[in-house]
């Protein structure tokens, strides 16, 4: 009899998933992706290796026994070894984990252009259409709360210093935006964390400095108006515990607000990411959302429906918008911003300047150009100011006339950049559509206006007018705007 | 499938056992050539009825050449012969070889000035390295009159298609499995050391292989990107040496237990090959299925020893390339057999051949076999001579430091795991103890059986499990 128990015992371990899921055991949703189905079985789909691969991972996605293995696995790896169950998480000093993924910028997630000067564009482009922006790039766990860090590839972080350090740089000195990074080493130097230990998100401290800077910035005032405080305790989820496969809930103080403002606020935008959701979005302890009490009837877009134009309305009917982003995402801020600054920037109107062309075509230098029969022109703007100035500028080059397209549908001009010097300037428009709409190119402080050669393609026969200037100054453009950098 | 995966562990396997022990003996090969051939097809789709017709063309010729035997017709059986060897190499050449050729013929022709655009795109079928030799193992030994030829085809298919063995061995030949082809009968006894053999090759793929493939893994990556230093190289290099011998001796003992509970009883295909003392030891060692075919049908059918000491040389070195050649199509698998073959050919010169613990100084004969060894697989990982070139270069041109994408692959487990597997592998059996828990199973107490099955299966089981996670954050924007 004993002779069995080894074959015995192998069939139980093998079948035991089996028995259970039959026996209605289910695999909780272990990853951020919804199940895989099982594939169509049929002649055709037998014959595709697809098919199979498919069956096994929505196999392993229903295998009941998963997590129970998934947290033995990373009990071993942690517990027994002190080794990570994930590349993307690394283990500090104290129960601290960090997400290496924090220091993609410079590896596999580069941003396109400088990110500090897409802030500062965006933030003075807003102020110049009237509205109140506070944009806002906090910076990653592994330089704000860095006194548990473990050993990390210097390169890497050093550059991504250098990265993040220049945003912030820019977030301080730019009209609108908000620099934290200050306030939270302060607190972290006087020995009180902002960061949760294991999640990447702030705890009850961080949320509090977030939640009171934006409230102040939407209106002075504003944050002792809606008796923003921290309450009960509450037992947090956190996400780096999930992502090593041991789920673990780390115990957090609430944050919010008791009181609705005395007089409305209207027209409130919240551009976010998770750290702003966390905040504002998710009810706490005993508290609603934040954003429920202090800020009713304002709206909430993340930048999925930002990119996806699903925001556009929100954006141009806006009064004041909250842009944030967590500094390690910084590329999708410089691959983004061009969109709700193309949405805003219709009505401002600047200094006229002129068209030079840089390809050989003629006339080389005019007001209007029109675009010739290959559809293609390289051109520059020719500014009537100084080539370059301190202050950031935003280039209108309006779209007086595009030819429409063969079956009569709106023509469209794109808009490519070539810099002579520098990266390519940030949020500029990728293309437009439609007469009397306008491309737009910013000129971040300091850039010669003359290096940012454009290649504009469009319907030939379409008439771009004189491209105008008009200077970011940190100052709303009153009135009519029509005479430009004058009327402030 | 393979065996380290979920649905073939915890789907085919059980069901397939259960149905192979439930089965009736009359019906249980039909059982098994079914379930053997959905297995098949789980990797290859529509390619298996190529493998079934090229099994039903090689079951014919073996009656033909049987029956040409009887009638003493001994052209008509060499014809037949060459047409089943042809068939099968053919279809290796097609699958395998098609694309490496065309390839060569593409640079060639623009060397010489006449730049083509020959691109062959052939996708390879998972394991028909191993079912060709197999197959041409049949047609050879009902030539030689080693083995009688099935008259019924499925045997043939069953001998072919046996999932345990279909995808990478060991190489068996019909004579070793006939009796069990007809009326498999696993017996307790041999079910019960079949799951403990089952359970000691996971453990080796799992616990052992795929927790150090990742430094290896990361120092090849390195040289690609021109940053592997010396350290590292060398780590990086036994790293590749230990994973290469636990992934691979781990599958066909699990390929062997599992042949076990099936009622097969498969070759040996490892011999502690890194406590060889000579390459000609490490041959005699290493994959010995594939030794033992080159033997029997290349070395020997080309005269072997038997024509003088030239003929011997050029023998072992056609042997060597063509080993080598069978491993991958390409020049760095070449070289590696050449570079094996002029080693067997200086032992053989040099007179230091010993195959046998019985040497001076077992010790340092052990560690320059490893050693070379070791530098022969870096040729072998490196799948290109560029990149191999890289390798070499890094690790006998001093570079001090650790790259960091190394650094993160050694972590406490991962150098826990090469440091126990370089002890168990690399010290004389006698010593590690490694032979006796291996290969003396009959000899083990029962508690210790049932330790491994009951302590290592269940460990292994939650690493293949947990080996899939990929949760992340946030989708990227």
């Amino acid at each position: 009899m004993r002779r069995c128990i080894p074959a015995a015992w192998l069939l139980l371990l093998l079948l035991v998933p089996a028995i259970a899921w039959v026996a209605g055991a289910r695999q909780p949703l272990l990853e951020d992706r919804s199940k895989e189905p099982f594939p169509a079985v049929n002649t055709a789909s037998l014959q595709q290796p697809s098919t199979f691969a498919q069956f096994d991972t929505a196999f392993l996605d229903r295998f009941p026994a998963r997590d129970k293995a998934l947290q033995l696995h990373a009990d071993i790896a942690l517990d027994l070894f002190r080794d990570s169950t994930s590349p993307d998480v690394a283990l500090g000093h104290n129960g601290y984990l960090y997400y290496l993924r924090e220091l993609s910028p410079c590896t596999d997630y580069a941003p396109t252009g400088d990110p500090g000067d897409a802030v500062d564009v965006l933030s003075r482009e807003l102020i110049a259409t009237g509205r109140r922006p506070v944009v806002v790039l906090p910076r990653a766990k592994v330089f704000v709360h860095d006194a548990d860090i473990p050993a990390l590839d210097d390169s890497n972080k050093r550059c991504d210093a250098r990265l993040e350090e220049g945003i912030e740089q820019r977030l301080a000195t730019t009209p609108g935006g908000l620099a934290m990074f200050a306030q939270q080493r302060a607190l972290e130097q006087a020995g009180k964390a902002t960061f949760l230990k294991t999640d990447t998100h702030w705890n009850w401290r961080g949320r509090e400095l977030f939640a009171r800077d934006v409230l102040n910035r939407i209106r002075p005032g504003l944050a002792d108006e809606v008796g923003l405080q921290v309450g009960a305790p509450y037992g947090r989820d956190t996400d780096l515990t999930a992502m090593l496969g041991r789920p673990r809930t780390e115990e957090d103080l609430s944050v919010g607000a008791t009181r609705t403002p005395r007089e409305a606020l209207q027209h409130v935008l919240l551009i976010g990411d998770s750290q702003l959701t966390e905040t504002f979005l998710v009810p706490r302890g005993p508290f609603q959302p934040i954003r429920d009490v202090a800020l009713p009837g304002s709206q909430y877009c993340d930048w999925g429906t930002v990119a996806t134009s699903a925001c556009d309305d929100a954006i141009t009917s806006s009064k004041t918008i909250v842009i944030e982003k967590v500094a390690r995402d910084m590329k999708v801020v410089t691959d983004t911003c061009w969109l709700p600054l193309a949405l805003t920037a219709g009505p401002l109107r600047g200094t006229p300047a002129s068209w030079e062309r840089v390809d050989g075509g003629t006339p080389a230098q005019s007001t209007s150009l029109v675009l010739p029969a290959s559809g293609e022109v390289t051109v520059r703007v020719r500014s009537n100011a100084a080539d370059a100035e301190p202050t950031p500028r935003l280039l209108r080059l309006p779209l007086e006339h595009v030819t429409p397209a063969p079956d009569n549908t709106p023509g469209a001009v794109a808009l490519a950049q070539e810099p002579q010097e520098g990266p390519p300037a940030p949020c500029a428009s990728p293309q437009q559509s439609g007469n009397g709409n306008a491309l737009f190119l910013p000129v971040p402080a300091n850039r010669r206006v003359s290096d940012l050669v454009i290649r504009l393609t469009g319907p030939p026969g379409t008439v771009m007018g004189a491209p105008q200037e008009i200077l970011l100054d940190g100052r709303p453009v009153a009135g009519d705007v029509a005479t430009g950098r004058a009327n402030h | 499938m393979v065996f380290s995966s979920t649905t073939f562990l915890f789907v085919f396997l059980p069901v397939t056992l259960v149905a192979v022990w439930l089965s009736p003996a009359s019906i249980r090969r039909f059982v098994l050539l079914a379930a053997s051939v959905c297995f098949y097809i789980w990797g290859v789709q529509e390619f298996v009825l190529v493998v079934i017709g090229s099994t039903l063309l090689d079951w014919a010729i073996a009656l033909g050449i049987r029956r040409a035997h009887e009638r003493e017709r001994r052209t008509l059986a060499a014809a037949l012969l060459t047409l089943g060897i042809v068939q099968n190499l053919g279809l290796l050449a097609y699958y395998k070889y098609a694309g490496f050729l065309a390839e060569q013929i593409d640079k060639l022709s623009s060397w010489l000035g006449h730049p083509g655009t020959l691109t062959v795109s052939v996708l390879l079928p998972i394991g028909i390295s191993f079912f060709t030799f197999e197959k041409i193992s049949y047609d050879i030994d009902v030539w030689r009159r080693d083995v009688d030829p099935k008259r019924d085809p499925t045997q043939v298919l069953l001998f072919v298609f046996l999932f345990p063995r279909s995808i990478a061995g060991p190489i068996v030949r019909l004579r070793e499995i006939q009796d069990d082809l007809w009326r498999p009968t696993p017996r307790v006894e041999q079910i019960s050391d079949g799951a403990t053999r089952f359970a000691w090759g996971l453990a080796k793929k799992v616990l052992v292989a795929d927790q150090i493939s990742a430094i290896a893994d990361s120092a090849f990556a390195s040289a690609a990107t021109g940053t592997l230093t010396t350290p590292a190289a060398w780590i990086g290099a036994l790293a590749y040496s230990l994973q290469l011998y636990f992934d691979f001796s781990g599958y066909s003992d699990m390929a062997i237990g599992i042949g076990m509970m099936l009622g097969f009883r498969l070759p040996e295909n490892f011999n502690r090959p890194y406590s060889s003392v000579s390459i000609t030891d490490f041959w005699r060692r290493w994959h010995m299925t594939l030794s033992r075919w080159f033997r029997d049908y290349v070395y020997i059918s080309l005269g072997g020893n038997r024509h003088g000491e030239r003929a011997t040389y050029r023998n072992l070195i056609v042997v060597f390339v063509l080993t080598g050649f069978w491993h991958g199509a390409a020049w760095a698998f070449v070289l590696w057999g050449l570079y094996h073959g002029a080693w067997m050919l200086i032992e053989r010169r040099m007179e230091w051949r010993a195959v046998d613990g019985a040497v001076r100084m077992p010790w340092l004969r052990r560690a320059t076999t490893f050693l070379i060894v070791l530098l022969g697989w870096v040729l072998f990982r490196a799948e290109s001579l560029p990149l191999a070139g890289r390798y070499y270069h890094a690790m006998f041109v001093p570079v001090g430091g650790i790259p960091e994408t190394v650094r993160a692959a050694l972590s406490h487990q991962s150098v826990t795991v090469l440091v126990l597997a370089s002890v168990v592998l690399l010290l004389p059996g006698s010593i590690s103890g490694g032979r006796w828990i291996t290969e003396r199973l009959g000899a083990i107490p029962s508690f210790a059986r049932l330790a491994t099955v009951g302590l290592v299966l269940p460990l292994a089981l939650v690493f293949v499990m947990s080996s899939t996670f990929h949760p992340f954050l946030y989708f990227q924007f």
